[in-house]
């Protein structure tokens, strides 16, 4: 899959607001350049208020940029980019097998065509034999395999996945993870990871990208240069360890940097 | 070895109780209800003409079925009803899905819609006499307002209430507008439309009764009114109860068709 396109090249990427109760213009995001090759995962990996979600939302196109640009490696068919929401934010009053043909609806696929082609990625998903129930009679996880079903269905160039396991319990999120890098090999995707945290950034991805908070910028952008397919059990091996020692360090040191400087942070 | 001596009737009785307890012990409150009304009527604690009894009231309704002197006038408040219920939903519905859709529509009509929601319907039914007159038509216009500012307002409540995130999946997968009014807005205000209607069949039938009373020459509430007049309390009281159970059998049945659209509402999804 790697065939040297880029599926994302984000420049100078530049988020400002108004904050409604000062007044003050805020800056969420400071010039972020971001390069994602076809084929790779890629993690953003920051604290809160990073900015790393709003970047998403900008290369979804669900918020605008101040400034900047963003380019996505167009396929001949379907879309470019394609969201998993942090909630499942499936449709109550949908089947798991509606919610999954959904994002194809809205591409303009008759419903009929949509749910066809979106039954194999349930399988996909592990959630053969469920097509036929609603969101509430699924646990997190089951909610969460059907929000990137729906994500993969419409066979887009690159997946934003926006933190889907931060609201799991710590098991089923170790289980997700293994499964996503099961479906990320079987479906040869793109994907952008946004979390915050730092075991499950390096468990998934090739590169780890860091953010820093305040204003939402880029410190480091890590090579992981673990075998693949990984197990679970690679969590905890030393190199597995130096990685996510050195990720932490970074962080730390950031938020040392900012306690000691209070007016700069705000 | 002691239960199975019981009498069957008693036997009988565990086994209703145990198959739904709600409806058992709902019976014998009625049930219990009415003897105790009967006894303290025959044994003079109060005047059986200004209470009437149950039995009393059982009689006359006999008499004035097997006469066919009480149909016409629930068949009339019934049809008032019903023609005012279900044009008011026709148009209310639409009305409210337009004014949470569209922000200047919203604009334009909130502030009047409120105040008109605000107002006491009883208190427009003289005006509304004085202008389409006693017959029927008055009533029609009396439930139809009762039922139309209920709906709008939890109409128009219930697309401004939908949670961003759903509205943000249309958006994007690159859905349109009108994708999003269908299959987000439509199914996600659907339970506060069916609070409306519930709560629009309540003050409607309200409305029935009060335009009735008012001036009529037709209806169960001219019915009650008219004897009323007569101190005939068994047929006034007749009149009660069949109201009564018209609008309890009505408001459970969209009670129960609104308790199957909980799990849509948008405040459990934020």
């Amino acid at each position: 899959m790697r065939s040297g396109h880029l599926a994302l090249s984000a420049r100078g990427v530049q988020m400002q607001y108004r904050d409604r109760g000062t007044g003050k213009t805020l800056l969420a995001i400071e010039n972020v350049d971001l390069d994602v090759p076809d084929g790779a995962f890629v993690s953003l990996l920051g604290p809160s208020g990073c900015g790393k979600s709003t970047f998403l939302k900008i290369v979804n196109g669900l918020l605008p940029a101040t400034s900047g640009e963003i380019k996505l490696h167009r396929v001949a068919k379907g879309r470019e980019d394609a969201m998993v929401f942090q909630d499942a934010a499936l449709f109550p009053w949908y089947s798991v097998l509606d919610n999954v043909a959904y994002g194809l609806v809205c591409a303009g696929v008759t419903r009929g065509e949509a749910r066809r082609r979106a039954a194999p990625f349930i399988e996909l998903v592990g959630l053969k034999g469920f097509d036929d129930k609603y969101p509430y009679q699924l646990s997190g996880g089951m909610q969460q395999r059907a929000n990137l079903a729906r994500a993969l269905a419409v066979d887009s160039a690159i997946l934003l996945m926006d933190e889907p396991f931060a609201a799991l319990d710590a098991q089923t999120r170790e289980l997700m993870q293994a499964e996503l890098l099961r479906i990320w090999n079987a479906a040869k995707k793109t994907v952008l990871f946004v979390t915050h945290q730092i075991d499950e950034a390096v468990y998934l991805s090739d590169r780890v990208v860091v953010m820093a908070a305040r204003p939402g910028k880029v410190i480091a952008d890590i090579e992981i240069d673990l075998p693949r397919p990984r197990p679970l059990s690679v969590k905890r091996t030393p190199e597995f360890a130096v990685y996510e020692e050195r990720i932490w360090r970074l962080i730390a040191g950031e938020y040392e940097q900012a306690r000691a400087a209070p007016d700069a942070a705000s | 070895m002691i239960a199975a001596r019981e009498a069957p009737a008693v036997q009988l009785l565990g086994r209703l109780r145990s198959r739904n307890e709600r409806v058992f012990y709902g019976v014998i409150g009625f049930v219990g209800l009415t003897l105790a009304w009967e006894i303290a009527a025959n044994s003079g604690l109060f005047r059986k003409s200004l209470l009437s009894t149950p039995s009393a009231i059982w009689k006359a309704g006999v008499t004035d079925i097997g006469a066919g002197t009480l149909w016409p006038h629930v068949a009339t408040s019934l049809e008032e009803f019903a023609i005012g219920f279900i044009v008011s939903l026709a148009i209310a519905i639409p009305l409210g899905l337009a004014i949470g859709w569209f922000r200047r529509i919203d604009y334009l009509l909130n502030g009047l819609l409120a105040a008109l929601n605000a107002t006491p319907n009883v208190a427009l039914i003289p005006l509304i006499i004085l202008v389409a007159g006693i017959g029927f038509e008055s009533k029609v216009i009396v439930v139809f307002l009762s039922t139309f500012f209920a709906v709008v307002v939890t109409t128009f409540t219930g697309v401004q209430s939908i949670a961003r995130r759903h509205l943000e999946i249309t958006r994007s997968f690159g859905g349109s507008r009108w994708l999003a009014f269908r299959t987000v807005a439509l199914p996600s205000t659907t339970p506060y439309i069916l609070s409306g209607v519930r709560i629009g069949a309540g003050r409607a039938l309200v409305g029935v009764v009060s335009a009735e009373f008012i001036s009529a020459n037709q209806g169960l509430g001219f019915y009650i009114g008219f004897f009323g007049t007569f101190l005939d309390t068994a047929r006034v009281m007749l009149g009660i109860v069949l109201f009564g159970i018209f609008g309890v059998v009505l408001g459970e049945l969209l009670r129960v068709i609104e308790h199957r659209f909980d799990v849509w509402r948008p405040e459990l999804h934020r």
